[in-house]
């Protein structure tokens, strides 16, 4: 597969007065990152606040010079051929707006002029109608709820028939129906058209039913990338959480006996954590056993819980 | 340079032109209510003894003319301003848009609202005080010329300004650009400041230009020698802004500040 973005050893160090230093005399945001995307690739950046992600996308769009290191789209270098490399990608973030004294049309249509649109009024119908958002088309953006102003941006987004795209937290403000439906829609595209994505957020689920591959930032640096099923691997900890009807005693009794790592928060509640592998062979011996079971509910590991892992590893760590 | 990213930023200026007052009241509110006053107080010295009709026409022409300036330099601090205001400055610079191009489309529309203000204010003051700008006759073309470039050199010294250190300054729009007024003997001769403020004084290009308007206004003629230094200077520090601004710039870059600059 062609790859769309190589980023080679990217590194950004912000001058002492940007952060807290630690007595360096500059911060580290980004610290030695290299990743690439194919085309038609999602990738998912992942990471707690102050990560570096918003630093490393705002290096790809060239907003931020990097300190060293190397990023190149379509083959170019971001730092020599801005303007060309933009043309062809777009992004789109809950943290940026609009004019707020200009109408939905308006604003976009100053955009379809920056990418110079073929056919401006009908593409920007046509972004407004994919986003359900036709119905604003002649209203103030000062009007717009934050979840109007989200759609906007997506449909400013896709107004360049963009084959990259940058999205930080895309569906952050949207109602559950229409982040499902921007979904459908970036997938869609994605196959119709083999748009490559780099994709921010804070829903985990999100990034596992939309990402291909997950990269993990802390403290600026990659700590672990890999695909989101293999991610949940790292994870070993499956929870099994039953509702019983039986003397307290000889659950007790059950769970040391098979030396189990569990914990009793109600009288009729045993929470048992254990690996996805034993979780067979435990439910086989509690049906053999005199322990009635009324409920059972397995919860394996998500995005989530890699998340926690690593973030509070990390912490631990310093 | 695109035509057509210029032309958008153009665009995005009469949009919203269209909603908002605000840009009625910078364009003709404020120039023709100072034209007022200035042409009430002009009416005032009329009357007193000893005081010459020259010295109206130098008034008035000054006010006017100095209102090139400061539209000028307004237009490209506020254009820059509302984009941040709005976090709409990430959306341009995350398109194909380069900083020259973002300032070319804002001096285009500029240059045009200017004309109107000026076309207002003449027409204001032939009719309320019966003032003519026009006995300044072809001599207006250059001194327009010129004193639109040195509110483009401030504007661009401001913005430069802004995206380095951000909103914290912005106040530098409105404020800055009087700094220069009391040098640049708008309303009255470079031989009535004090000598340090002359030394500093005339290597301000505008001091040449209103220098060469009260020459005509006067009588004397169109004086080469003014409009020489006035657009001379100009060419040096159109460069000088442009290289300071793109340093300021690429300094935002580097600092992340660019990023930050709506927040």
């Amino acid at each position: 597969m062609k790859t769309v973005v190589e980023v080679k050893n990217l590194t950004k160090k912000f001058p002492a007065s940007a952060k807290a230093t630690a007595g360096k005399g500059y911060f580290l945001a980004v610290d030695n990152v290299s990743f690439s995307i194919k085309k038609g690739q999602i990738i998912g950046l992942l990471g707690p606040n102050g990560a570096g992600k918003t630093t490393t996308i705002a290096m790809l769009l060239g907003l931020i010079k990097p300190t060293s290191g190397s990023i190149e789209i379509f083959g170019k270098n971001i730092e020599t051929h801005r303007s060309e490399i933009l043309q062809n990608l777009n992004f789109a973030s809950t943290y940026t707006e609009f004019r707020k004294r200009m109408t939905v049309y308006e604003n976009l249509y100053v955009f379809s002029l920056l990418y110079d649109v073929k056919n401006p009024k009908e593409r920007i119908d046509k972004t407004l109608e994919t986003f359900e958002v036709g119905y604003l088309r002649n209203r103030l953006v000062m009007g717009l709820s934050s979840g109007e102003i989200t759609r906007l941006g997506l449909c400013k987004a896709l107004i360049n028939y963009p084959n990259l795209l940058l999205l930080d937290e895309p569906t952050a403000s949207l109602d559950p129906n229409i982040a499902q439906k921007t979904r459908d829609f970036l997938f869609k595209i994605r196959r119709k058209h083999t748009v490559s994505m780099l994709y921010t957020s804070h829903n985990m689920a999100e990034i596992a039913q939309m990402c291909d591959w997950v990269i993990f930032l802390n403290k600026g640096k990659i700590v672990v990338q890999d695909t989101p099923l293999n991610l949940t691997k790292m994870v070993s900890d499956c929870t099994l959480n039953l509702i019983f009807d039986a003397q307290l005693d000889d659950v007790i009794n059950f769970a040391k006996k098979h030396q189990l790592n569990f914990l009793i928060p109600q009288p009729h509640n045993l929470i048992i954590k254990l690996t996805e592998e034993k979780i067979a062979q435990v439910l086989t011996s509690l049906a053999r056993s005199k322990i009635k079971i009324v409920e059972i509910d397995i919860k394996k590991p998500n995005l989530e819980d890699v998340f926690l892992k690593i973030t509070r590893n990390n912490s631990k760590q310093q | 340079m695109k035509f057509h990213r210029i032309k958008a930023i153009t665009v995005q200026n009469l949009f919203h032109m269209r909603h908002s007052f605000e840009d009625f009241v910078n364009a003709f509110w404020w120039p023709v209510l100072d034209l007022l006053i200035w042409g009430l107080m002009t009416r005032y010295f009329y009357q007193l003894k000893g005081i010459s009709g020259n010295i109206i026409a130098f008034l008035m022409s000054g006010m006017i003319l100095w209102h090139i300036v400061w539209r000028a330099q307004e237009d490209i601090s506020v254009t820059f301003l509302r984009n941040v205001w709005s976090k709409n400055l990430l959306n341009l610079f995350v398109s194909p848009l380069t900083i020259w191009e973002f300032l070319a489309g804002t001096l285009l529309l500029g240059a045009i609202k200017i004309v109107f203000t000026l076309l207002a204010v003449t027409a204001v003051a032939f009719f309320a005080y019966s003032f003519n700008l026009f006995i300044l006759g072809w001599s207006l073309i250059p001194f327009f010329a010129s004193l639109l470039i040195s509110g483009w050199i401030a504007g661009l010294f401001i913005t430069g300004f802004i995206v380095r250190y951000g909103l914290r300054i912005q106040a530098f729009s409105w404020s800055l650009i009087g700094l220069i007024h009391p040098f640049s003997c708008v309303l009255y001769p470079f031989d009535s400041l004090p000598l340090w403020m002359q030394k500093i004084a005339w290597f301000l290009p505008t001091t040449h230009v209103f220098e060469g308007m009260r020459g005509v206004l006067a009588g004397a003629g169109f004086s080469i020698e003014h409009i020489l230094w006035a657009f001379g200077l100009n060419i040096l520090y159109l460069v000088l802004s442009g290289l300071f601004f793109s340093f300021m710039f690429e300094k935002a870059r580097e600092t992340g500040r660019l990023v930050k600059l709506e927040e």
